[in-house]
């Protein structure tokens, strides 16, 4: 097949700055992007240049990006990169290029000096205790790291803060800091904190560029943090105030006005011994029923979306319950490395929907998308760690609604135009939760009027996970800022997202920009109240005082 | 121009493990043409071999890996050198481990052996898959512990030297786009294996044979050139290695009739007989017809998606990534691939290369000889490690009684003119259908099988290539980062040591470990026990001979 290359160049001896070249090739099945850099050179163009040489994923020579996302030139088969026939390569970003698709790794090798990465052993005894086998095989799970650079090129937050060490550096300090010879131990984990562990919103761009695939957030960022709390070296002041107001009232957000849970009195009753709201608004047969959890932001925030969900459901002949007593998730503390901490929290929500589904409602829906991914990857292993029982099934109101559209019960006849030209912001939460992209955007395309751009680069973060806007507010101002105006300059009218997280950043920074005289004309659009409006507000439920 | 006392070219495992031994004493540097993180060594899995304490409880002996490694070698191993390897074996393992090189463990906690084909007991520690990785990893930090120099991404042009003593360097600082002349009192050269002069090879791009070629060119011979060995299931047209776990987990090879074909060859053994046996078998399907377009299938299916998902998911995972194809559920394409090279820079059991005062030479590049005419499985990391620590050691006392030698005037100026020569030249010779020229033909004719029509005919492609060579037009001129340029260079070599793998082939009237004839099929102990040298003449290689060393073992048939 003929395939267009777009290829970064760039000759430091006659370029003032990088051009695109465009080359075409034939490519056959199982060429990979590295075999086409290689035709090309030997047969096309031979100053081409770039780094390779194992050419089998082992030497880490060969990143480069592909289509804005970086990888290693030689594990990516060309065909399956495609877009429209064509394919970008550019050189990785973060570090100097040096010529075409090589850059100057210097500082990425750097980083990773800086956490001596090395054995320290008491050399006062001869023989070093040995380790045992499992221990050995959990560090040799972070010793893959090739130090190809590709997790620093994708790094968000390298990319508005080189003094962070960035994700092999961070890797490395685990290889060492968790072998039980290695004497320096916590001086490691308290260096590191130092040099940013808790500056990652754990967005997890790092492990999608991986060619590796090394878990960093749940096995290298997530343990490391547990590791510093032991230690005393974690969690930061700021998630301290923001634990102990969780601790407080059992929310990780100040409440502005009413919490949703407390509107709609009137709908108020006892469902088994739980005190609910019960929603049901239509006439006749519901289609299916529900429990919703809000999550604190949506509950204590953003009850419009709130209200705007229950819409949606009414609209669609849902029923819904809304148990008053549910609390935060707990991932502040999986986020800061307090495990200990969260039982009760976990144990109060469980009981929840252990007794809806005891009582035939079983499908467990969440409208944040932080709380979904610690349901659906954190509570299984804290339940069986806890010994409850799991009889749910956890579900995005998202994804739910999807479901409903594949079955044929989501209404989508007579929706109103809702004219504007957005891009969709994919929170990383949900990519936590294992849901893919196009489950939203393919729904966000069915709202007549909307013009939605292709994302350029999806690797961009919001800057509201992982504690990072507790501690480093700065940094995640930055992202967020960062995030929008990369999507202004693609021309949308604003971002549209459904994770209370980065609308709370991205509203802060729009805030931020306009005090400091700069106001950004753009806009934060919210997955569900654009729906509510598509489906039509008149049915919205009245709040009774 | 950069003085050192001790210069180590090459950042693989032989250079470091020799930086770093060296460094406790003198002045060092490592210069490598790729970063040291990036040798080759990283691709090994399979694992390292030496006898442990507690081997005795399985009945393993030095005495074992020794002898084991004698009759692997087809009795063209020094034994004396063999014996150095096997004895020293444990120490070095000991102190990898003390530097945190991550091996699999035991239940206990000991380091685990594992089976390996030649090795009569499971001797061989690894670390899961990925071996090679983790000691260059582990090599690595002790360099960056020991603050060791390194110079990465400097290309070494050549070697001078002067009335017979080593006196430096040219090398290309690819970043900066400039020549550098090195001087030093001694090198050691770890440039590693010449795999790339074949098509279709395990090794990586950067295996170029570089530091065999600037040996030779400067005097020294390359012995034992002719012994390449081939590794039975390369991926088909990448060469990429699949390693024997496939075969071992019970991985069927088939040919084009649906044939598991090994019951011929070998029906106790089959998938699972020793390495040179399956590589002939496999070739001789290819080149009888009884292959699919030049290959074999290597079938998974019969395992189930749960083993091999489970047992061969790095297998799955190289397989789906480089060719496309899910092992699932298509069988997997092989062909025989060039794996490691015996042969080399001829060095003694200290590392000392005997035709230039000052010259050390460690690891693959290295002929010391402990592969003889065939390697076994998990020698040659050991080699790299035992043998680097040697030749480190020696290096560096050796330097400590030694002045610096002045370098020849003009040493720059003539390396630059003749760079100058070749990039601006007006010739229209493309270098990368050279290349693919020798590389293929090396396959083909010079490759498993070889006879006298095949390698008369390569050595005269190569003199045909050498004088396309001269021709070769650049795209590139300019300095920075010229990969054009580095290219040419390596080819360059390739076609001089190339010669010598001819030349020894051609003269060798016997099959021998690696070494197949099809005109003369027996081993020849009488004629030519021997190691071969070939020395750069006028009119291409002169050979010369020298005596196999043997201590203790006399030549027995090789069966397995
Ligand atoms: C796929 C594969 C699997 C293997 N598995 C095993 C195994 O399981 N067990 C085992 O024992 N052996 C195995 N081997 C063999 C073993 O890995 C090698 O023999 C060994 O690692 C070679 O190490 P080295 O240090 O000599 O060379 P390398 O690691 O290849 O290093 C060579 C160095 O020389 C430098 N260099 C070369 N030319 C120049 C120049 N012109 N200028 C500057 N620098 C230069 C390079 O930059 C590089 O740093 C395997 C080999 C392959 C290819
Ligand atoms: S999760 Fe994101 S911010 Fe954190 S290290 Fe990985 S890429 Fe960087
Ligand atoms: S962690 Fe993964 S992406 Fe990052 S340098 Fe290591 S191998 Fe590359
Ligand atoms: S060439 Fe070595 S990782 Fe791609």
């Amino acid at each position: 097949m003929r395939v267009k290359f777009r290829i970064s160049r760039f000759n430091p001896d006659l370029d003032a700055r990088p051009y695109h070249q465009d080359l075409e090739l034939d490519v056959t099945n199982g060429m990979t992007i590295l075999d086409c850099l290689h035709e090309i050179k030997n047969n096309q163009d031979g100053s081409l240049t770039f780094r390779r040489s194992c050419r089998s994923g082992i030497c880490g020579s060969c990143a480069v990006r592909v289509n804005h996302r970086a990888m290693l030139a030689c594990k990516t088969q060309a065909l399956n990169v495609l877009i429209d026939g064509a394919v970008l390569v550019e050189p990785l970003v973060h570090l100097r290029t040096i010529k075409d698709l090589v850059v100057d790794m210097e500082p990425f090798y750097q980083t990773i000096e800086k956490v001596q990465p090395w054995l320290v052993t008491d050399h006062t005894t001869e023989e070093i205790p040995a380790i045992t086998s499992k221990e050995a095989e959990n560090l040799n799970r972070v010793s893959d790291c090739i130090f190809c650079g590709a997790c620093y090129s994708d790094c968000n937050v390298i990319d508005v803060d080189r003094s962070f060490a960035g994700p092999s550096a961070i890797a490395k300090t685990y290889r060492f800091a968790c072998d039980p010879r290695d004497i320096l131990g916590s001086e490691r984990i308290k260096h590191l904190v130092e040099s940013g562990l808790y500056k990652c919103p754990v967005d997890q761009e790092c492990e999608l560029a991986c060619p590796k695939g090394i878990s960093l957030r749940r096995d290298v960022i997530e343990q490391l943090r547990c590791t510093a709390v032991t230690g005393g070296f974690g969690p930061l002041p700021a998630h301290k105030r923001l634990i102990m107001s969780v601790l407080d009232t059992g929310a990780s957000v100040p409440v502005t006005t009413t919490p949703a849970v407390d509107m709609y009195k009137d709908r108020e009753r006892d469902f088994h011994g739980i005190k609910e709201l019960y929603i049901r608004e239509f006439e006749g047969e519901p289609v299916t029923e529900v429990v919703l959890f809000f999550g604190c932001i949506i509950n204590r925030r953003q009850q419009d979306t709130a209200a705007a969900i229950i819409n949606i459901f009414q609209h669609n002949r849902v029923a819904v319950h809304i148990p008053k007593k549910q609390v935060c998730c707990g991932s502040p503390f999986l986020r800061v490395g307090m495990l200990e901490t969260m039982k009760p929290f976990v144990t109060q929500n469980f009981e929840i929907f252990n007794t809806y589904a005891n009582n035939g409602v079983t499908h467990i829906l969440t409208s944040c998308s932080g709380c979904n991914s610690t349901f659906r990857h954190d509570y299984p292993a804290l339940a069986l760690e806890y010994g409850l029982n799991f009889d749910f099934r956890i579900y995005d109101v998202g994804e739910y609604m999807t479901m409903m559209d594949r079955d044929g019960t989501l209404n989508l006849n007579d929706m109103k135009n809702v004219a504007m030209k957005t891009m969709y912001h994919y929170p990383c939460h949900i990519r936590a939760s294992g849901l893919d992209e196009s489950i939203y955007v393919d729904l966000i395309r069915k709202i007549p009027g909307i013009g939605l751009v292709q994302v350029p680069s999806s690797g961009l973060c919001c800057g509201g996970g992982g504690g990072v806007r507790a501690a480093y507010p700065d940094i995640s101002d930055k992202l967020a800022i960062r995030r929008m105006e990369i999507a202004r300059d693609e021309g949308v009218d604003g971002l549209l997202t459904n994770c209370p997280f980065c609308i709370l950043s991205f509203e802060r920074g729009l805030w931020l920009k306009e005090n400091a005289g700069e106001a950004m004309d753009f806009r934060i659009f919210d997955f569900y109240r654009i729906f509510s409006r598509a489906f039509g507000e008149d049915g919205m439920v009245k709040e009774s005082h | 121009m950069i003085i050192h006392d001790l210069l180590i070219l090459g950042g693989g495992l032989a250079g470091m493990r020799a930086a770093l031994e060296a460094g406790k004493n003198v002045d060092v540097a490592v210069i490598s043409k790729v970063h040291p993180l990036r040798s080759h060594s990283g691709a090994a899995q399979g694992g390292i071999a030496s006898v442990l304490d507690r081997s005795q409880e399985i009945g393993d002996s030095l005495e074992s890996h020794i002898k084991d490694t004698i009759k692997g070698s087809d009795y063209l191993g020094d034994q004396d050198a063999i014996e150095i390897l096997c004895n020293e074996a444990p120490g070095d393992i000991r102190i990898l481990d003390r530097m945190g090189a991550l091996f699999s463990r035991t239940g206990e906690g000991l380091i685990a052996q594992r089976d390996f084909g030649g090795h009569s007991y499971a001797r061989t520690c690894y670390a899961s898959d990925k071996t090679g990785h983790i000691l260059l990893q582990t090599l690595y930090e002790q360099m960056m512990k020991h603050n060791v120099k390194v110079y990465p991404e400097w290309h070494v042009v050549s070697l001078i030297t002067h009335e017979n003593t080593c006196r430096g360097l040219v090398a290309y600082d690819m970043a900066r786009g400039e020549l550098q002349v090195f001087r030093a009192k001694a090198i050691v050269f770890a440039t590693g294996g010449y795999g790339r002069a074949y098509g279709i090879t395990s090794n990586a791009h950067a295996n170029t044979g570089d530091g065999l070629a600037l040996a030779y060119r400067a005097g020294v011979p390359l012995q034992d050139m002719e012994f390449v060995q081939f590794h039975p299931t390369g991926l088909y047209r990448h060469g990429i290695l699949i390693t024997e776990g496939a075969r071992g987990e019970g991985g069927y090879l088939i040919n084009n009739d649906g044939e598991r074909f090994m019951e011929r060859y070998a029906p106790n053994t089959m998938e699972l007989a020793s390495r040179d046996i399956v590589s002939r078998a496999v070739q001789t399907e290819i080149d009888e017809g009884r292959g699919i377009d030049g290959y074999v299938h290597l079938d998974l299916r019969h395992l189930g998606k749960e083993l091999i998902m489970s047992r061969l998911s790095q297998i799955h995972d190289i397989v789906l990534s480089f060719s496309g194809i899910d092992c699932t559920r298509y069988p997997i394409p092989i062909q025989p691939t060039a794996h490691y090279s015996m042969g080399g820079i001829p060095a003694d059991a200290y590392g000392r290369v005997p035709d230039i005062d000052g010259l050390f030479a460690a690891g693959e590049c290295a002929c010391v000889s402990v592969h003889g005419a065939n390697r076994l499985g998990g020698n040659s990391l050991l080699e790299t490690i035992v043998f680097g620590r040697r030749a480190g050691i020696t290096a560096s006392e050796y330097v400590k009684k030694t002045t610096l030698r002045p370098m020849p005037p003009d040493t720059l100026p003539l390396v630059e003119h003749e760079i100058n020569l070749m990039m601006n030249g007006k010739g229209k010779e493309n270098a990368a259908d050279i290349r693919m020229q020798l590389q293929s033909n090396m396959i083909l004719k010079c490759g498993i099988f070889r006879d006298i029509d095949g390698l008369t005919h390569m050595q005269q492609l190569i003199i045909a290539l050498k004088e396309r060579f001269n021709n070769i037009g650049f795209r590139d001129r300019g300095m920075t980062f010229n990969t054009e340029l580095v290219e040419a260079l390596e080819l360059k070599n390739m076609l001089d040591f190339s010669e010598t793998i001819v030349a020894g082939a051609m003269a060798r009237e016997e099959s021998r470990g690696a070494h197949a004839r099809t005109d003369f099929l027996m081993r020849d102990d009488e004629h030519w026990m021997k190691h071969t040298l070939a020395y750069r003449g006028e009119q291409g290689p002169v050979l010369d001979y020298k005596p196999v060393t043997m201590t203790r073992y006399g030549p027995q048939r090789r069966m397995y």
